[in-house]
């Protein structure tokens, strides 16, 4: 059972750590939870039977490393978007062009109209 | 994916109206309205902010008139750029008092696809000119058939805040039509009453529900899409949320300004 223990408090945890880095590190609570419970659980249990307990002390580590940058990550950076010239100067662009195709448009009613009369 | 997270917030944001707003003499869109919203995702029961959406209004003279131009874009964060950078534009030039388009232009940079579509609308011959330009298709053009009132997908959401919400009954339905994907779609809603939501910084603030439900093609993305609008004299669309099949989409006003 401390072996089962073990292994989903691992996978928890290095699921957990590297979600934490990638964008979406909000999601990176949930692994990480699970792998510093079932960390503590087989800690615990090695513990009691005086086994060896150093890599179920590094799974808890791990797990509490995760929750620590997702957390941090939440409170102090704020989401930004990259100022972006290129984009900026294409919306411009955008513009003028539309401006030139609007006058040609009411450049092709006004033949319609004079055609009509 | 991205595209039809943009996509699908802006149908289920963008698409409410009935025909008659449509030649309504429009008292709440100004020159000079920057509305900012965050886009996120729902996974895993979590909401991720993905974008920054902005929807912006200016005055645009040509030799003969004064049109309104009415932009959004939508801007991954950073965080998101390495992974998938997103720039959309999305334009509509329409008139002032009516909304009612003569151009549509929209330009997306999605990751690496990349895709520009022009709809010129010709309101004398019933028709839109449609101008795809996109990888394997260079300047394809289509011919609409359109009626007077036919929108696009923007000026579609600055449509439905001049309607007068405050004389529906509830379970009230109208139907417009607009023109998506070189298309003309039915799109319909429905009136939900009022309710009091959280619009972040400005608190609570008494909305307009209203569901909207899309026809032909689109009747294939399932799922509850809905709007809430201030019901103040500003008319901010303050939440939109839809349901897609892999989550759901949530876009919130976080700043105005007119």
């Amino acid at each position: 059972m401390n072996k089962l223990f073990t292994l989903l408090g691992f996978i928890g945890a290095v699921l957990g750590l590297i979600l934490s880095f990638l964008p979406i590190s909000n999601l990176a609570i949930f692994p990480a939870i699970i792998g510093l419970i079932f960390g503590l659980i087989a800690y615990t249990s090695a513990r009691k039977q005086n086994g060896k307990s150093s890599f179920q002390r590094i799974i808890v580590l791990l797990s509490l490393i995760a929750i620590i940058i997702s957390v941090g990550k939440q409170l102090i950076f704020t989401d930004t978007v990259k100022e972006d010239t290129q984009f900026i100067e294409k919306t411009e662009q955008s513009k003028l062009d539309a401006v030139k195709e609007l006058e040609q448009l009411e450049e092709e009613l006004n033949e319609d109209l004079e055609e009509l009369d | 994916m991205f595209q039809k997270i943009i996509s699908l917030g802006l149908l289920a944001g963008i698409t409410l109206f009935p025909v008659s707003s449509s030649t309504n003499t429009n008292e709440y869109i100004k020159s000079g309205e920057e509305l900012t919203f965050v886009a996120s995702f729902k996974m895993s029961g979590i909401m991720t902010d993905i974008a920054e959406l902005k929807m912006n209004t200016s005055t645009v003279k040509t030799k003969k008139r004064e049109l309104l131009r009415l932009k959004c874009t939508a801007s991954t964060y950073a965080k998101w750029d390495s992974y998938f950078r997103v720039r959309d534009l999305y334009e509509s030039y329409v008139n002032s008092e009516t909304l009612i388009p003569s151009l549509f232009k929209r330009n997306i940079e999605e990751g690496t696809y990349k895709k520009e579509l022009k709809y010129v609308f010709k309101r004398n011959s019933k028709v839109a000119i449609s101008t795809l330009n996109k990888k394997g298709r260079v300047n394809f053009k289509t011919n609409v058939p359109i009626e007077y009132n036919t929108l696009d997908i923007v000026s579609a959401i600055y449509n439905i805040r001049t309607l007068d919400f405050e004389n529906f009954e509830v379970g009230k339905r109208v139907t417009k039509k607009l023109v998506i994907d070189s298309k003309v779609e039915a799109v319909k809603i429905k009136f939900l009453g009022k309710e009091n939501i959280n619009v972040g910084k400005y608190g609570s603030k008494s909305c307009y529900k209203l569901s909207i439900g899309f026809g032909s093609d689109l009747k294939n993305v399932k799922g509850g899409k809905y709007i809430w609008i201030t019901a103040d004299e500003d008319r901010l669309p303050a939440l939109i949320k839809a349901e897609v099949p892999v989550g759901a989409i949530q876009i919130r006003l976080t700043n105005f300004k007119k």
